[in-house]
């Protein structure tokens, strides 16, 4: 099992969706830790507390983007993936996050 | 003589249980009533302090998405986007107060919040090369008014009455 922390393995300051935003966007924590992390691992833990804020464009990058980019299905992704939020405003963050997932996981679907 | 002074006193004993139950009742009711009264409007005061966020995030979202990126300066952006997206997140925290010492949060309340989280911070938030998107605006603006009606059918619970976690002194 695999544990990363956004905050401590990544950035306090995440910040946009793309390269061009900054490097601390989403498009960077799905390339550089995200997907490797759970293409070999068999259970990821990722810990969103401890973190200055997140738009809901760097979570779409980085969970959305595991199902529309990087080819995960969603019922593995509910397998291998704990989205772990201690903070009562990080549960907020869990949640789109995991929304995100199943929106693009229906979109695949639809198409 | 004795029969009569015996129900005279059988009677007034009676009178006096009649008179310190009437008592004690008015006493428990002006009681739980006060409380009510004293959490309901500690409640109000939780709400008008989301409220005033709400006014704040409606009004930094319209600086924000009705404008392309090349018309606001980075410092003002970055300052926008970094109020617009803590926002959410600490009307979440008061929620959690108002849950834990007042009131249940309908599940509507929480979808709407999710909502308006991603419609303000979504799509191209933080992206160098944001358009303005009024569709978007609109939308934040609907869900602002269906968070703040959704808060202020809120009424304490009257399981909270006698409960409280934390004191929220100094909200008034």
């Amino acid at each position: 099992m695999k544990t990363i922390s956004i905050a401590k393995d990544f950035s306090d300051v995440p910040w946009g969706r793309y390269p061009s935003d900054g490097p601390y966007c989403g498009q960077n924590f799905r390339e550089r830790l995200l997907t490797p992390a759970l293409r070999s691992n068999e259970k990821v833990v990722v810990l969103l507390d401890d973190v200055e804020g997140y738009g809901s464009s760097f979570l779409e990058e980085a969970f959305g983007g595991l199902v529309h980019k990087d080819s995960f299905a969603t019922s593995e992704l509910e397998k291998k993936l704990m989205i772990v939020a201690h903070g009562p405003k990080y549960q907020l963050d869990r949640d789109i996050a995991w929304r995100y997932i199943k929106e693009a996981g229906d979109r695949l679907a639809a198409a | 003589m004795v029969c009569t002074l015996g129900l005279i006193a059988w009677l007034s004993d009676d009178v006096w249980a009649a008179v310190v139950g009437a008592l004690v009742e008015v006493i428990l009711g002006w009681w739980a009533l006060t409380l009510y009264f004293s959490r309901r409007s500690d409640l109000n005061a939780v709400v008008e302090k989301i409220d005033e966020l709400i006014e704040g995030l409606a009004a930094d979202s319209a600086k924000y998405w009705l404008r392309d990126n090349s018309s606001i300066s980075i410092e003002d952006r970055t300052q926008l986007e970094a109020r617009i997206k803590t926002t959410v997140p600490h009307i979440l925290s008061w929620g959690s107060l108002i849950r834990l010492n007042y009131a249940t949060i309908p599940n509507e309340l929480r979808l709407s919040l999710q909502d308006l989280q991603v419609a303000c911070t979504g799509g191209d938030f933080e992206s160098v090369g944001r358009k303005a998107d009024t569709r978007r605006y609109i939308r934040i603006v609907n869900l602002c008014h269906e968070v703040e009606r959704d808060l202020h059918a809120l009424k304490p619970a009257v399981w909270r009455l006698f409960w409280r976690h934390r004191r929220v002194a100094n909200l008034r």
